[in-house]
């Protein structure tokens, strides 16, 4: 979609425009589910962050910056939403159990693709909020530099240092894999 | 340079400037071991990446469409009182009715206090204007005046309707 499209249906929708509004859930759905299914792997958790990130833009649409992407805010906001939800203990203490089940399995398998997906997600979870945001947002969802900054609101050089650890952690877990 | 310095250029290498790059490029041509984190970060990078490509998508993407906009109209769209609202919550306009409403009662306040009598006319305008008004009236009223007289003879209230209409003809002749 074009930004003076866009635009123009943030305008509608700012206008209580429902048709245009179901027009831009529909263009931007995936990259938020996406989003959300790289920081949670849970379907139903994801389907709900998205719901409630759209609601809380249809709420805020009048507060809208034209200087940003729509993209760029909903990104802010479904990450938000999901570092939110990585905060809960219960979910932390569920994905460290997972973790070393999953990897001694892998030391048993030869790897396939399911199962390196499985191992970098695993590794992922084992990252600090930041760096494992970082990494999704620029390593999985290839998101420019810049578009990591601005929907994170950090600058360039704090970006960099937690994407440099992320993946210092990421190389060191996949080492096993690696052909001399 | 020494590899220490290498060392985070070589997992931010898609994110280091050309320069850095460069730098790089020739440090690993003169050094082993950072050429081997070279390519076990670039290998590193290769199963990242094929984790990435793997597209995700809800499996409901109609469904989950659907239940966002089930959610838009119960939340009932900004109307204009929201949007006045939002209006009032912006500090320029808040100051901007402030000063608007201080000098509507300061106006106010110096009408109601003013005992001296009004001027009578303030410009050669507005004096013209009257006496045109009144000098109009003044002959309105001249002409009513004599026209009721004119036919005074013929309005009685004991006469019949009839009498009136054959009076005020006989005047006309």
């Amino acid at each position: 979609m074009y930004p003076e499209q866009e635009l123009d249906l943030i305008r509608k929708s700012q206008h209580g425009d429902g048709i245009a509004f179901r027009l831009l859930v529909e263009s931007h759905q995936a990259l938020a589910y996406s989003i959300a299914f790289r920081f949670t792997r849970e379907e139903q958790e994801s389907e709900d962050i998205v719901q409630e990130a759209f609601v809380k833009i249809w709420k805020n649409l009048s507060k809208y910056n034209t200087e940003f992407r729509f993209k760029t805010w909903l990104a802010r906001i479904v990450t938000n939403q999901c570092l939110d939800y990585l905060k809960s203990a219960r979910k932390k203490s569920m994905s460290k159990i997972l973790i070393s089940e999953e990897m001694t399995i892998s030391h048993e398998h030869k790897m396939e693709s399911e199962e390196l997906k499985t191992i970098v997600y695993k590794l992922a979870d084992q990252l600090t909020a930041k760096q494992k945001t970082v990494f999704i947002l620029r390593d999985l969802e290839m998101l420019e530099p810049e578009e990591v900054c601005s929907i994170l609101q950090i600058p360039d050089g704090n970006m960099k240092s937690n994407l440099y650890y992320a993946r210092l952690k990421i190389k060191e877990g996949l080492k096993k894999f690696y052909k001399e | 340079m020494r590899c220490s310095n290498f060392e985070k250029n070589i997992f931010l290498f898609k994110e280091a400037s050309e320069a850095q790059q460069d730098a790089l490029r020739l440090h690993l041509k003169n050094c082993k071991s950072c050429e081997r984190l070279f390519q076990q970060t670039m290998q590193m990078e290769r199963l990242v990446k094929e984790v990435a490509s793997q597209k995700i998508t809800s499996a409901n993407t109609a469904k989950l469409t659907s239940r966002i906009m089930e959610r838009i109209p119960l939340q009932s769209s900004p109307g204009w009182l929201d949007h006045a609202l939002d209006l009032l919550q912006n500090t320029f306009i808040k100051t901007a009715l402030a000063t608007i409403s201080t000098i509507l009662l300061v106006t106010f306040s110096v009408e109601f206090f003013n005992d001296t009598p009004p001027a009578k006319y303030q410009n050669s305008i507005t004096s013209g204007f009257a006496i045109l008004n009144s000098t109009l009236f003044k002959e309105e009223t001249v002409r009513q005046r004599s026209k009721r007289k004119f036919f005074a003879e013929c309005i009685s209230p004991f006469k019949s309707q009839q009498y009136l209409i054959d009076c005020a003809k006989s005047k006309l002749k």
